[in-house]
């Protein structure tokens, strides 16, 4: 009986699910539903370059096992993916696995996308083939250094991280919250970046949603936690940020985060949004031990020229101090006090404070230094934002001065800035331990085997 | 969730990446302290000597701009400012400090007052207020910024106006009426 | 002479027509070489030196000076590097650093108006220019877009395209003199300038830090110094500190080479194909002069004796007046707006034209200064600075001044730390200009009137500022006999030497002269390509 029910109830939520999917998605055209879907999955990200047309592929995204470029999926049935079938969609999508039967490596997060329910990957192939323009140029292929570039290896990799289920909703909560966990771990696939990686680069299914470094970008803990995570905030400022990237006195996107939500969190609805929203919230706490308070919740105004205004300076900048560092690069926006503009910019004001703000509040201090290295650039249609690139303009050791005047003062003190780091950010960051742990495995075992064979063949040896 | 055996004894094995990162926060910490020594120099070398502002100066001060609590670092370095740029200027203080007891002057009309009887320190009060306000000492060759944003005339109007080079706000803040913000 | 340098293309100065002269041409494929006679400058330094600077208003200041590469510094003494002949002071300020003056401009980018190309045909004063409208136009587009220009679409110099983005948004200050003076027949509309309004070429939109002059601290304003950096990434060398002193032609008349100092006073010799003098227009003729030869007695590029000559700049007037309602200037950048309908009429033939721009540069330091000159103290100092700070506005002129020989450069007799003679200039205001000075002032009281305007200060009588719009001393000119260049800036008495500076201008029209001198470079630039 309390099977039956079970299972009933669960069946009422998906349908309601579904129902309210599809009430959400705007009605009953399905290319149109496609292409929401596909918004949402943020495809257009990585299948297409900057310059180039939308989903021609052709973007190298560094790893740290090297470049994977990313694939033609436009219907092109010459460079793209106009002669699949549904089914080889499927497979793609959900088992990384091509029409010719490689394997897709993970960077396409097909671990997620295995969530997705059958009507929507039916909706997204039928937009792929119908809605988007198909373009006739095949991209680079992707040439990882050995022992990665054997494709097959990934069925191993995917037998351990591979949980290849579609969703299936969780009867003891709410509608909104399931749809906000069937966006968040399908579409949205918030924790191939946010979640951990163990050695073999598996997401770390015991601390979900803990933080990852990306190799330059980290993603930050948005756990429940009230201290490592985003616990503090409420419903309406986590869905205020997935709408515009910024909530004043906590943070702003930059890097990745903010291409996420210029290409896809942005255009979703609000209903969308706040399911998220419901759904993140309840993320189990990671916690670190590290963290002594929540990220948003350092510093103050701070205006570090004072004594040193109107005092002669060094004949080059490689001699400024952080102060006048700051002075002289960031001030101009930031104000000397680190306030910002939010006296007269209203709840949009894009020339943010610096404390009480995560990009300084981080133990990580990777976001700080890719901030200044890279600027922050958001496209037209949201706020008017754009923050120079200072990597040029800045040597490594005069951004670790600067980072680490800002830590102090505006920011976690106890996080700090080398400009070892600093040229190690510029360079794409830290590659992968995996690739000598794999060789270096590969060489161990072909050692074991011509040993036991040496055995084997002495043994055989007839005893006199 | 995790039903592979293969997969708990990953999660029991040391995750390499995590260690690196940490080691490498480490290690950026250690390496920070080296960099301190240098930077505290830095800040002390460019710095003229800053003298602690006498008592007199500080009341003048008050008096001349109206406030009653005025920065104690601004005092001192206008302080030693102006006596680096103006000659006998402790001498001079002392003689507008005895006038200020003696006569008790009202502001409104203490320049008219000065200026009519010829006073040697005349000049005084001017000086002392432009420091204050404009942040500038001395005039000509010998003239030196000692404050800038924090110059009392960009106090006096921050509800309105930004100090020049200092960003308004968000492109086109600059449309909305002054008097709603 | 130690070392030897050669390009296809050797250009002489690094400001902003220099450079972008040398962007396109390396973009074509050509080998360029830049020498600049000053440093290289970063906008950090420039920012930090701004601040920490005693003379806030003094718009030089903040800009290192170098005793080999010398400018006119006028605060806080004068240098007298600008020899004054007189009768009338010509107290122009540039700087010799990489990128040029426009570091420290208002990012004025106007072209001209048809008219101003005819005057005399139309008016019967000034000269007529050797070349059209209809010829710049394309190399105007081609420059607005490069430097990211946006202005009012009736500004009354036609276009073929958009500009590349929407004028800068409108202050409160502007919005109220545009209401407020339309009723009198003025119409107000938003400066032609090379400002961000949006993000534009990796450059943030103008966040109102209200001081383009002396630096922008942001970058949203056009530079010099972005010019170069587009040049150099184009494959274009720059040498800096290379002050050059000569330049050599062989028995056919064609230049062959050019000779620099280093600060040290060594003498380095750069050959090439092709020469661009772009050192503006005072150091341009003072070059040619100094490179007289045995064959050119009266220096290069000058069978006509007009090199130097008809020296002509925009001297203004102005009127500061208290508005009756709060404005607020210094809100957004320091000059947004202008009246422009009086810049082109049948009055030219009797007085100058002018552009009328309105300030919006914050009035706090110069409202504070008089008040405590006037022993104003206390909370009431306070209050008033408040007070006036809202309300003072101050207006001026951008005035056209006819070509007179008269007015000229020329070589003096003293000397600057490296030995070159510097220049001395001639100069002198005619009563066509006086005239047009006293329209202008008519104009000014009824714009207060209009404001509400009390304690009008006029500027004094025949006193005028100046604008830095060096025009007219290397004129372009179909005749060899009265002019330098012809239409394509290129010397009528040496083939392969181009000029590309404000000084190939033979009128000054009413605007700022910078687009058109970048436009009519570009349009060299192109010629230079196309005979290559």
């Amino acid at each position: 009986m309390q099977t039956i029910k079970t299972v009933w109830s669960a069946l009422t939520l998906a349908a309601a699910m579904c129902a309210s999917a599809h009430a959400a998605d705007m009605g009953t055209d399905i290319v149109k539903r496609g292409e929401y879907l596909a918004t949402a999955g943020d495809c257009i990200a990585c299948h297409s370059t900057a310059a180039g047309k939308s989903f021609a592929g052709g973007l190298a995204i560094a790893t740290p096992l090297g470049k994977i470029v990313s694939t033609n999926i436009t219907p092109s049935k010459t460079a793209g993916i106009g002669n699949y079938t549904l089914e080889q969609f499927t497979d793609a999508l959900r088992r990384g696995v091509r029409a010719d039967g490689e394997r897709l490596y993970p960077a396409m997060p097909y671990t997620s996308y295995a969530q997705l329910s059958d009507d929507d990957v039916k909706a997204l192939y039928i937009y792929f083939q119908q809605g988007v323009a198909a373009v006739d140029e095949k991209p680079a292929a992707t040439d990882l250094p050995f022992p990665f570039n054997i494709r097959v290896s990934m069925a191993a990799w995917n037998l351990l991280f591979l949980d290849g289920k579609p969703f299936v909703p969780d009867g003891s909560k709410s509608v909104e919250w399931n749809r906000g966990a069937y966006l968040a771990q399908g579409l949205a696939h918030c924790s191939t970046c946010h979640t951990p990686r163990t050695a073999l680069m598996g997401e770390d299914k015991s601390r979900p949603l803990a933080g990852a470094d990306l190799g330059t970008w980290y993603a930050p803990n948005i756990s429940s936690d009230a201290v490592s995570g985003i616990g503090s905030w409420s419903q309406a400022q986590l869905a205020e940020y997935l709408r515009s990237g910024r909530v004043a006195g906590k943070a702003q996107a930059g890097g990745p985060m903010a291409e996420v939500i210029d290409n896809s969190l942005r255009h979703l609805n609000e209903e969308d949004r706040q399911a998220l929203a419901t759904y993140i919230k309840t993320a189990a706490p990671q916690h670190d031990a590290q963290d002594s308070q929540a990220a948003d919740s350092f510093g103050q105004a701070y205006a570090g020229i004072g004594a040193l205004r109107g005092a002669p300076l060094a004949s080059d900048t490689s001699k400024f101090n952080g102060a006048q560092l700051y002075d002289a690069n960031c001030a101009s926006c930031h104000r000397a006090n680190g306030e910002g503009s939010a006296q007269w910019g209203g709840k949009d004001a894009s020339l943010p404070a610096l404390f009480h703000n995560t990009a300084l509040g981080h133990l990580n201090s990777n976001n700080l230094v890719m901030a200044i290295l890279e600027g922050v650039q958001r496209k037209a249609g949201g706020p008017e934002v754009l923050m120079p690139a200072f990597s040029n303009k800045l040597s490594d050791e005069q951004v670790a001065t600067l980072s680490n005047y800002l830590l102090q003062h505006y920011g976690n003190p106890a996080a700090k800035v080398t400009a070892e780091q600093v040229k190690s950010l510029r360079a794409g960051g830290e590659t992968s331990s995996l690739l000598t742990l794999a060789r270096v495995g590969i060489v161990l075992v072909i050692a074991l085997l011509l040993i036991v064979a040496v055995l084997l063949g002495r043994r055989r040896q007839p005893k006199p | 969730m995790n039903s592979h055996p293969q997969l708990a004894a990953q999660t029991v094995a040391p995750d390499k990446n995590r260690r690196l990162l940490l080691a490498g926060v480490l290690s950026g910490y250690v390496c920070s302290f080296l960099t301190l020594p240098f930077s505290a120099a830095l800040a002390d070398a460019p710095e003229a000597v800053a003298a602690n502002a006498p008592e007199n100066f500080l009341a003048l001060s008050r008096m001349l701009t109206g406030k009653v609590q005025l920065d104690a670092q601004q005092a001192d370095r206008l302080y030693a400012a102006l006596v680096a740029t103006t000659p006998d200027f402790d001498a001079q203080l002392k003689q507008f400090d005895d006038f200020v007891a003696n006569n008790k002057p009202a502001l409104a009309t203490l320049q008219a007052t000065l200026d009519e009887q010829k006073l040697a320190f005349a000049k005084l009060p001017g000086k002392i207020a432009s420091a204050w306000y404009i942040g500038v000492v001395g005039s000509g060759k010998a003239a030196r910024c000692i404050t800038y944003e924090t110059s009392l005339m960009f106090v006096a109007v921050a509800d309105r106006l930004r100090p020049p080079s200092y960003a308004y706000g968000p492109y086109g803040s600059w449309g909305r009426n002054p008097l709603a913000v | 002479m130690s070392e030897q340098y050669s390009a296809d293309v050797v250009v002489i100065g690094s400001g902003i027509v220099g450079a972008l002269a040398a962007h396109r041409l390396a973009a074509q494929g050509a080998s360029v070489l830049i020498l600049e006679g000053g440093p290289r400058i970063d906008r950090a330094t420039l920012v930090e030196n701004f601040r920490n600077s005693p003379r806030k208003g003094d718009f030089v200041s903040p800009y290192p000076f170098s005793s080999w590469s010398p400018h006119p510094v006028y605060q806080p003494e004068d240098n007298d590097y600008l020899v004054q002949a007189g009768p009338y002071p010509y107290k122009a300020e540039y700087i010799r650093i990489v990128g040029g003056t426009t570091w420290h401009w208002a990012a004025q980018a106007w072209r001209v108006l048809p008219n101003d190309l005819r005057i005399k045909s139309l008016y019967g004063v000034g000269r007529d220019w050797p070349i059209a409208y209809e010829d710049l136009e394309p190399f105007y587009y081609e420059a607005e877009v490069k430097m990211g220009v946006s202005g009012a679409p009736n500004n009354g110099s036609p276009r073929n395209k958009p500009f590349p983005m929407q004028p800068v948004a409108e202050s409160y200050l502007e919005q109220r003199f545009r209401e407020r003076l339309a009723p009198g027949g003025y119409q107000v509309i938003t400066n032609t300038t090379a400002r961000n309004s949006r993000a534009y070429d990796n450059r943030p939109a103008c966040c109102g830090n209200n001081n383009c002059m002396p630096i922008c601290p942001i970058d949203a304003q056009y530079h010099g110094g972005l010019s170069v950096e587009a040049a150099e990434q184009a494959g274009a060398k720059l040498i800096h500190n290379a002050v050059v002193y000569r330049i050599e032609h062989d028995a056919q008349d064609r230049i062959v080479a050019v000779h620099y100092y280093d600060p040290q006073k060594n003498s380095v010799r750069v050959t090439g194909k092709t020469f661009i003098l772009a050192a503006n227009g005072i150091e341009s003729p003072k070059l040619l002069l100094l490179s007289a030869s045995d064959k050119f007695k009266n220096g290069l590029a000058n069978s006509s004796g007009t090199v130097g000559r008809n020296l002509m700049d925009h001297p203004s007037n102005s009127l500061s007046f208290e508005s009756d309602e709060e404005l607020w200037p210094g809100r957004g950048p320091m000059s947004p707006a202008s009246i422009n309908h009086l810049r082109d009429g049948a009055f030219r033939a009797d007085h100058a034209a002018f552009r009328i721009d309105i300030s919006n540069s914050s009035k706090v330091p110069a409202v504070t200064q008089t008040l405590i000159a006037k022993g104003v103290y206390g909370t009431e100092l306070e209050e008033q600075i408040r007070y006036h700070a809202a309300r003072e506005c101050s207006i001026k002129n951008v005035l056209e001044v006819l070509p007179d020989p008269e007015n000229r450069v020329v070589l003096s007799d003293k000397k600057d730390a490296l030995g070159i003679p510097r220049p001395q200039v001639h100069y002198a205001m005619s009563d066509y200009v006086h005239r047009g000075m006293a329209a202008a002032r008519e104009e000014y009281t009824r714009i207060a009137q209009l404001m509400g305007g009390t304690n009008l200060r006029y500027s004094p009588d025949g006193i005028y500022g100046n604008n830095q719009h060096i025009t007219g001393t290397l004129a372009m000119g179909s005749e060899s006999k009265d002019s330098v260049v012809d239409g394509f800036g290129r010397s009528h008495d040496h083939p392969n030497l181009y000029i590309a500076s404000t000084g190939v201008m033979p009128t000054a029209a009413t605007v700022n002269s910078t687009l058109t001198a970048v436009a009519l470079a570009l349009r060299s630039a192109e010629h230079i390509h196309a005979n290559a």
